[in-house]
């Protein structure tokens, strides 16, 4: 069974006072900087590096939410 | 000119079909359409499509500069792994079962191993149209359908976040490993911080399980769980002094030729009834073919016919030969060729004994039934009997035997399981199934009928047994440095 909570405005027991509130590693976060970096490369091809920079961190981050995901067997689960 | 366009109009088509199928159906069709919600593992895989689509972009705008080629080789490899490893997670279960949508009759996240895949082929095939000298740096002017590409993939890359939003929320929350139906009403919405719990870290996770030892189990008695068990005294004590290859594995009896089987790690003894010489042996290749890894049993199937069981379930059946084709065995024995002939070698396939090794095998003559015992595990403790019918070695029943009402037998708390006994060695007489454990130091006999423990007794002095045989009316246990310990049949 997942950990379920409430989202915060429907319920004042809502964990934004988790310290884990400030750390950057979710979905959502990832897709803001995806379109960020999409959105340089379309309208400031100036900004290249910049770009780049948001595309290796959005890759690091999904790597890294996968592999939390996967921690309790990191390697496919197949008959060892 | 020509030549640059047939490296960005391909690379441009294979990005738009990247957005418009894969991701742009993920999220559009499939999320906001028909409510379906990414778990955690299938949000990184998305978000890895969607990066890809994002590296070619920029190979698209900026020109195929090695760092781009360099990522994108990375993504897909990335990707590979991920498609294999959520797909893993349903590997074994029946057919059509899985989570979340089909796509053609596959669920999603098989998908993306495939498409992955398709990423690495596209990217070898255009890095042949490539040009020295092609990654010169400069911005390129988009044309239109690269420009629409490129807005198609915002597009994308904004319902993705959305969706994200409602999902998993924003930080710290992320995704779940069994999310609810999407829904863009906020009052339906489930934000999770179950993945940042701490947990276990594992290379192989649910199959990493110990090999069975009976050096594991405690053979004092007094930690059984059962109360008040008879002590069985020993009538004598023997040692098997024989030439053979390695630690004893299991010992069986046949009374129509009165000889013992003798098992080890890869070896097959077949001595006389008093253990005063080897009449016939073989050693197995257990690496041929099918994985034998240690020999953990062996019974007689027939008064020439032995099984032998590997800890991993598998099995190879002998019959001993006195004209067998040396030359042919040769891919079948390490020694002592002409002495048997290979009838099968496979597996047994269990259900509930899935994740548990065994140290025993039984044959019951009468019925035509293999019976195996699991050990415990670290991760399952579980005693599970299965038996196999000998006509086709097929999985015929499997039980978790209670205990016996009429018994006598009772645990020592209410908790009391005898999931923690160690069977170590099986054999099969007078309708049961005796079961000697390494725990304990315990011999049960259970009644496969009614699937129950019918009989416990307490043998004092036993030094991890590792096999047991019936010889009339006496049970012959066995350690790995062949000392036996003979007792009389408890009836």
């Amino acid at each position: 069974m997942q950990a379920e909570v409430t989202i915060p405005w429907h319920d004042d027991d809502g964990p934004m006072s988790s310290p884990l509130w400030h750390d950057p590693a979710v979905e959502f976060l990832n897709f803001i900087l995806i379109f960020m970096a999409g959105y340089l490369v379309l309208r400031r091809p100036d900004r290249e590096r910049l770009a780049f920079g948001l595309l290796v961190t959005s890759c690091l981050l999904m790597a890294t939410l996968f592999l939390i995901g996967a921690r309790g067997s990191i390697l496919p689960g197949l008959n060892y | 000119m020509a030549t640059r366009n047939a490296l960005y109009t391909p690379l441009t088509l294979a990005v738009l079909a990247l957005v418009v199928g894969p991701i742009g159906i993920a999220v559009f069709v499939l999320g906001f359409g028909h409510g379906d919600s990414p778990c955690v593992l299938c949000w990184a895989q998305r978000t890895g499509m969607v990066l890809i689509a994002l590296t070619g972009l920029f190979v698209i705008r900026f020109g195929p500069r090695p760092r781009y080629i360099g990522l994108a080789v990375l993504l897909a490899a990335f990707g590979i792994y991920m498609g294999l490893r959520h797909s893993s997670l349903h590997l074994w279960r029946d057919v059509g079962q899985g989570f979340s949508a089909e796509i053609f009759g596959a669920h999603t996240y098989t998908w993306s191993m495939f498409i992955y895949w398709v990423s690495v082929v596209m990217m070898g095939a255009l890095l042949l149209m490539l040009k020295d000298g092609e990654a010169t740096g400069e911005a390129r002017r988009l044309r239109p359908l690269e420009r629409a590409t490129l807005w198609l993939f915002l597009l994308a890359a904004a319902g993705n976040a959305v969706q994200a939003f409602a999902s998993t929320g924003p930080p710290p929350y992320m995704g779940q490993g069994d999310p609810v139906r999407f829904s863009f009403n906020p009052a339906h919405w489930v934000w999770s911080l179950e993945e940042w719990r701490p947990a276990p870290i594992s290379l192989r996770g649910r199959w990493a399980i110990e090999k069975p030892d009976v050096g594991l189990a405690s053979a004092d008695p007094a930690g059984s769980p059962l109360a008040a068990v008879p002590v069985l005294p020993a009538l004598r004590h023997a040692t098997i002094a024989l030439p053979l290859d390695g630690p004893i594995t299991d010992l069986a009896y046949n009374e129509a030729t009165d000889r013992f089987l003798v098992t080890t790690e890869k070896g097959i003894y077949i001595t006389d009834g008093a253990f005063s010489r080897v009449l016939r042996h073989t050693v197995v290749d257990t690496m041929f073919s099918v994985d034998l890894a240690r020999l953990a049993a062996g019974t007689f199937l027939a008064p020439d016919t032995v099984l032998a069981v590997s800890e991993n379930k598998s099995y190879v059946i002998l019959r001993e030969s006195d004209r067998a084709d040396a030359a042919a065995n040769f891919r079948y024995f390490l020694a002592s060729f002409d002495t048997f002939e290979e009838l099968s070698r496979s597996r047994f396939s269990t259900v509930r004994a899935k994740m548990m090794y065994v140290m025993s095998v039984a044959f019951d003559p009468a019925t035509g039934s293999v019976y195996t015992v699991t050990v415990p595990n670290a991760k399952v403790k579980r005693l599970v009997v299965s038996r196999f019918d000998r006509r086709d070695m097929t999985l015929s029943e499997e039980f978790t035997p209670a205990l016996g009402p009429d018994s006598g037998l009772a645990f020592k708390t209410e908790k009391g399981s005898i999931d923690s006994f160690y069977p170590s060695g099986a054999a099969f007489a007078g309708g049961r199934l005796y079961v000697i454990s390494a725990a304990f130091g315990t011999l049960l006999a259970i009644d496969p009928q009614t699937r129950t423990v019918v009989l416990a007794r307490t043998i004092p002095g036993l030094e991890r047994p590792i096999g047991l045989a019936i010889k009339g009316s006496e049970a012959y246990i066995v350690n790995a440095a062949g000392a036996i310990t003979v007792v009389p049949l408890p009836s």
